[in-house]
């Protein structure tokens, strides 16, 4: 077909049918349909080549889940200066203009994931048909890879479904399933998915009148142009409360949508000039240090999802039994209910056992709530665990996750006890937080059994799993553990066993760097802002609060013993658990928590007592420099992290940033810790260390590892 | 009738797990029928540490389905996370239901169609419904057929008055309606009146007998704890764990000011010595000699013989004594060691202690010479029975079988009877035996 190019790969053919042309794109020895440059180049010259006389064309797929899964993302690395981002907007545009404005009638017979560039191919059609397939599903996922749909998504969209609809898709990237889709007529048609293509070939002949929402008074309202300020405000205000004015692909949208709204269709259904608008928007966004984190984020995500770190098969794992009802040991067995496991729950008190029901009723409640659960669903959920103080039920468990207190002894003893409780192929893992997995090994028959499956407060939250190999654990035992953590719908990754293991061994250094600071006189208010402003979820005094000050106390003891004196615990920490101020759970910590759905930000609380230096100070409260309070708490983190890649804590950088984002909500649009730090350079590192090395000593000496890593961005 | 098997592989009774009973209305009310069962079933899985993917089929008794899990066997499975491919059915025998679940099961696996089977039983007689009288069911169906909204508001108005006033005064009330006798217009209290007037059974003598259940009820709480699973349930602040019914504090004086509840003007059957409305599951694992010993299951007890019998509807209350007579197989009454015989109300239980020690009864009722025997009541319903524990109907025949096995064990005694009477005039037998 393209004789021009005979040596490139054929990634579309066409057939006729009767007289309707249906062009199938099939990209060569992919899974996935991928628009690439070279897809759109032929599908340009196929569109050229249709019959006039043709009654219609139909664009379907030759891959059985997916449509098209997206624009070529790896392509977009290869755009360097704005000129270079709007020409490739420009000539997508053009692609998809050119469909839109053929003088027949175009469907897109939709079946698996139509998202982005292939959401925009579709929406470039005059009708749209999908199957009621899970995979079908539709979005515009591009802000979350801080950019926006260039390929005149954001022109067309709106028109088609409402301004309202188009700005809560875009904005927030969801991706709806066919029957969704089809509720707000972002199709035209869902019918079984084997009879998409005869569905399509049919509206063809018909062709009725395009679909489109019927808009009842109010709706008409909000959508009229009167309404207009108004609804591009709210919808800014809505999506700026998760973005925190981190992500400019936000505005940029809401921009683009309030410049081109009102202009009137030119050519192929859309107006010229916002076409242009949506390209210099794509243009500048798409060049931004946030889009291309993200992008890097998204490869690198991808990566994890098939990061295998063991030769042998898992072990099939069927159902569960978790050991210590605390608010972790509750928190897993809901994580094993919700993915449709049988978990039974022991503990030597019946108190413990009822929190942990509570616990997990209460997250099935809050998704019944949220509407993410329907009640039957949580029911069963419910239904999945099975609680009690001995251990009947363990003989039939094929995994033991461990979670009782973290005290070695402890630790020791259950899992001795729970070892001869369940048959000899189970596996048995322990949800400790950072002590030493061989240490407990030493009581087992069968250490090989064992590992380290660590999970993160709330686990219903958190979607990072630490997977702790013993020197003992076995290949298989590690497979096992991967699959049981991806199964719940975690990304695993493995670490080392060593105190605090990956995650907590960073974050430690950070919260007592935060708590010095404070010692020093620093306002706690300022030190939590900073964070914050950086983009953390949260202040590193908030998150003390939020796990419990005297839990952090003791990993961070923990630490202390194994790390020596630059992860010297500050005398504040111990006094305020003293004092039994603990934080959230005691009502008060660093700040005072409201208890009655008070949704107040809390307030200092005026009992932690005042620093000595703080005291002579006239206010006792100092704002400190935002730039030297920055500089400690995430070069500390930063120089932990280098010194876990020195000791061989995890194998791979790649293991931190993913550890530190889902793990702590380390800010997605840094790209990662180590990422972050890449974009100081290994200079700069070394200038912006050693004033607080000669002020502070040996904990801001910079790690070796750094010289090698940052050495070409070395500034 | 003898259960006749191969030697070495006698139908075997692995275990049985109930949830506590709780009066209706009460703890329980909660929980709907397939949550109770769905306790009973995975704590008796738990407790043997039994593969679900082992069961061959799911038999469960239930005489009250509720009418939104038909096959309730089904829905409590799936809840319990039975494998779907595993079928279930739910039998009905009314207040043997529960026995009917384990016979059933017996007989599937003597033909051949398996050999691991779920069975029990579970009601909940909180849940049973109230039912709008058949003329507001008309008025009703009538607004359904209306089409447009003012169609549909001129039939909701032109209800009858009397049909108004009977939907607020005359419910037609589930429970009431499932204890009386459909053929013979008896309500179950009514049979027992019967049998107390044509067995010559005193108030008094009533009376003694529900202190006596309450009193051996309440002394063997800690005892048996062994057949009963905990049961917790949103918002979780508490577990149940002992049944609600036996009174520590119960006295003659107070059964004694307490008025027939039945026949109101002439009757003895009050609401102290019958037994009480009650929610409550039991599940029981039932299986082949040989392949419990496979599988490394420790059995209980197996099942030597049984029998159901009929009878009068009207006398209901003597089923024990038709369905032992057949079921015995053999035995006298003098080999059994323990009998669970429920107590539907003490006058049907006193009248069949009286039909079993009776040559008469025996020779113009029964066909035999000779009269079944005299029970022994150190061996009856030690540790208390349903007067005091309560009926949860659907479920009651897998506790009697249930509690025999493990009293059996503690006595280390060989031979156990449960038996009780149907309504609609029937009596159900099983003779359990150890070792």
């Amino acid at each position: 077909m393209n004789k021009n190019t005979p040596e490139a790969p054929v990634y579309w053919r066409s057939e006729m049918n009767e007289d309707i042309a249906i062009l199938i794109f099939d990209c060569p020895g992919k899974k996935q349909n991928v628009l690439s440059t070279d897809a759109m180049v032929q599908l340009d010259q196929l569109l050229d080549q249709i019959p006039r006389d043709a009654s219609g064309v139909v664009i379907a797929s030759g891959k059985e889940t997916s449509f098209v899964a997206g624009a070529d993302i790896s392509e977009i690395a290869g755009i360097t200066t704005p000129e270079i981002a709007r020409y490739k907007a420009h000539q997508g545009q053009a692609v998809f203009n050119k469909l839109a404005s053929l003088p027949m009638p175009t469907v897109a017979a939709i079946n698996g994931f139509c998202l982005g560039g292939g959401c925009e191919l579709a929406l470039a059609c005059t009708y749209r048909v999908a199957g009621l397939d899970a995979k079908t599903l539709m979005g515009l996922p591009e802000t979350k890879l801080g950019i926006l749909p260039g390929f005149g998504g954001t022109q067309r969209l709106p028109k088609i479904v409402g301004i309202r609809k188009a700005l809560e898709l875009i904005l927030s990237g969801r991706l709806v399933d066919a029957r969704g889709a089809f509720r707000m007529r972002l199709v035209d048609r869902v019918c079984s998915p084997l009879l998409v293509l005869q569905e399509a070939i049919e509206i063809l002949r018909r062709r009725p009148a395009p679909a489109r929402p019927r808009f009842g008074l109010i709706e008409r309202i909000i959508e009229s142009s009167f309404f207009r300020s108004k609804l591009l405000g709210k919808a800014l205000e809505e999506a700026e409360k998760k973005a925190k004015g981190f992500y400019p692909a936000i505005p940029a949208v809401i921009d683009v949508f309030r410049r081109t709204l009102d202009l009137p269709a030119t050519d192929g259904n859309v107006s010229a000039e916002g076409l242009k608008i949506e390209a210099d928007a794509f243009a500048k966004l798409v060049l931004t240090d946030v889009s291309e984190n993200l992008r890097f984020l998204f490869f690198l995500d991808d990566d994890q999802k098939k990061y295998a770190p063991y030769k042998s098969a898992p072990a099939n794992v069927r159902s569960a039994a978790v050991l210590g009802a605390g608010v972790m040991g509750g928190g897993i067995a809901w994580a094993f209910s919700s993915k449709e496991m049988p978990v039974r729950v022991k503990d030597i008190r019946a108190e413990a056992l009822l929190s942990a029901l509570s616990k997990a009723d209460e997250v099935y409640r809050g998704d019944v709530k949220r509407r993410k659960a329907t009640e039957i669903a949580a029911k069963r959920g419910m239904s999945r665990i099975s609680v009690g103080l001995d251990y009947a039920g363990f003989r039939r468990a094929d995994m033991v996750v461990e979670a009782v207190l973290e005290r070695m002894e402890v630790k020791k003893h259950v899992l001795a006890e729970v070892e001869s409780e369940v048959r000899v192929e189970t596996v048995i893992a322990t949800n400790t937080s950072g002590l030493s997995i061989d240490e407990m090994a030493t009581v087992l028959k069968r250490p090989e059994k064992f590992g380290g499956l660590h999970f993160f407060n709330p686990v219903h939250r958190m979607p990072l799993v630490e997977i702790i190999r013993g020197k003992a654990t076995s290949d298989q035992t590690v497979a096992t553990l991967f699959a049981v953590a991806r199964s719940l719908g975690k990304t695993p990754i493995l670490v080392k066993d060593s105190p605090g293991f990956l995650v907590n061994r960073i974050l430690i250094p950070y919260m007592l760097e935060a708590a010095r600071m404070y010692e020093e006189g620093i306002a706690i208010g300022a030190i939590d802002r900073v964070a914050r402003t950086f983009g953390m979820p949260m202040g590193p005094f908030e998150l003390a609060d939020e796990v419990g000050i005297d839990v952090g106390l003791h990993v961070a003891e923990h630490l202390e013993r194994s790390f020596g004196s630059r992860m010297a615990v500050p005398e504040i920490l111990r006094t305020l658990v003293h004092t039994g101020l603990l934080g959230k759970k005691s009502g008060s910590g660093f700040y005072i928590h409201a208890k009655n759905g008070d949704k107040d930000r809390p307030r200092l609380n005026p009992a932690v007592p005042r620093p000595s230096s703080a005291a002579q100070q006239e206010t006792g409260e100092d704002g400190g420099n935002t730039h030297d309070i920055e500089n400690r708490l995430f070069l500390t983190m930063l120089l932990e992290a280098g010194r876990c890649l020195e000791d061989g804590i995890v194998d791979r950088g790649e293991d931190i940033e993913i550890g530190m984002i889902y793990g702590t909500g380390f800010p997605p649009h840094r790209g990662g810790l180590l990422r972050w730090g890449s974009r100081i350079g290994y200079q700069n590192l070394i200038k912006r260390a050693a004033p607080l090395r000669e002020r502070f000593g040996d904990r801001y000496v910079v790690p070796e590892v750094f010289k090698m890593l940052y050495s070409e961005n070395g500034g | 009738m003898l259960v006749k098997t191969a030697p070495g592989n006698r139908i075997a009774l692995v275990d049985g797990v109930r949830t506590p009973w709780a009066k209706a209305g009460t703890v329980l009310k909660d929980l709907d029928a397939v949550t109770l069962a769905r306790h009973a079933m995975r704590a008796l899985l738990d407790r043997g540490g039994v593969d679900v993917e082992l069961i061959d089929e799911v038999i469960f008794g239930c005489v009250g389905q509720p009418v939104d899990a038909q096959n309730i066997a089904r829905v409590a499975a799936i809840m319990t996370g039975i494998p779907q491919r595993v079928p279930a059915m739910t039998v009905h025998r009314n207040c043997a239901s529960g026995f009917e679940s384990i016979t059933t099961a017996a007989e599937r696996i003597l033909s051949g169609r398996g050999e691991v089977y779920l069975v029990g039983g579970t009601e909940s007689m909180s849940n049973y419904p109230l039912m709008y009288p058949q003329s507001a069911i008309e008025w009703f169906s009538e607004v359904a057929r209306a089409k447009g909204l003012w169609a549909k508001i001129r039939a909701y108005l032109r209800i009858p008055p009397s049909t108004l006033i009977a939907m607020l005064t005359k419910p037609r009330i589930g429970v009431m309606l499932g204890l009386t006798d459909y053929s013979c217009a008896t309500s179950m209290g009514m049979t027992a009146e019967r049998l107390a007037v044509e067995f010559g059974i005193s108030r008094r003598e009533q009376d003694e007998f529900a202190l006596e259940s309450h009193r051996r009820a309440v002394a063997s709480a800690a005892r048996i704890t062994s057949e009963i699973t905990p049961v917790a349930f949103s918002p979780y602040k508490e577990f149940i764990a002992t049944d609600n019914g036996p009174r520590a504090n119960q006295t003659m004086e107070a059964l004694a000011s307490l008025k027939p509840y039945f026949d109101r003007s002439a009757g003895t059957v009050t609401v102290g010595n019958a037994c009480p409305i009650t929610d409550g599951a039991c599940a029981l694992l039932v299986t082949t000699e040989a392949r419990a010993k496979a599988e490394g299951w420790k059995v209980k007890g197996y099942l030597r013989s049984y029998a159901y019998a009929g009878l009068d509807p009207e006398r209901m209350g003597l089923g024990p004594v038709f369905a032992t007579a057949k079921a015995l197989a053999g035995l006298s009454l003098g080999d059994i060691d323990l009998i669970e015989l429920n107590e539907a109300f003490a006058a049907q239980v006193l009248a069949c202690e009286r039909a079993f020690a009776s040559k008469i009864f025996a020779q113009r009722e029964l066909g035999r010479t000779i009269s079944i025997g005299e029970v022994d009541r150190a061996k009856l319903n030690v540790n208390g029975g349903a007067i005091a524990l309560g009926h949860p109907v659907g479920a009651t025949g897998a506790r009697l079988v249930t509690t025999l096995l493990d009293e059996l064990a503690r006595r280390n005694a060989k031979f156990g009877l449960a038996t009780l009477c149907i309504g609609g005039g029937q009596g159900g037998a099983l003779v359990i035996e150890r070792e």
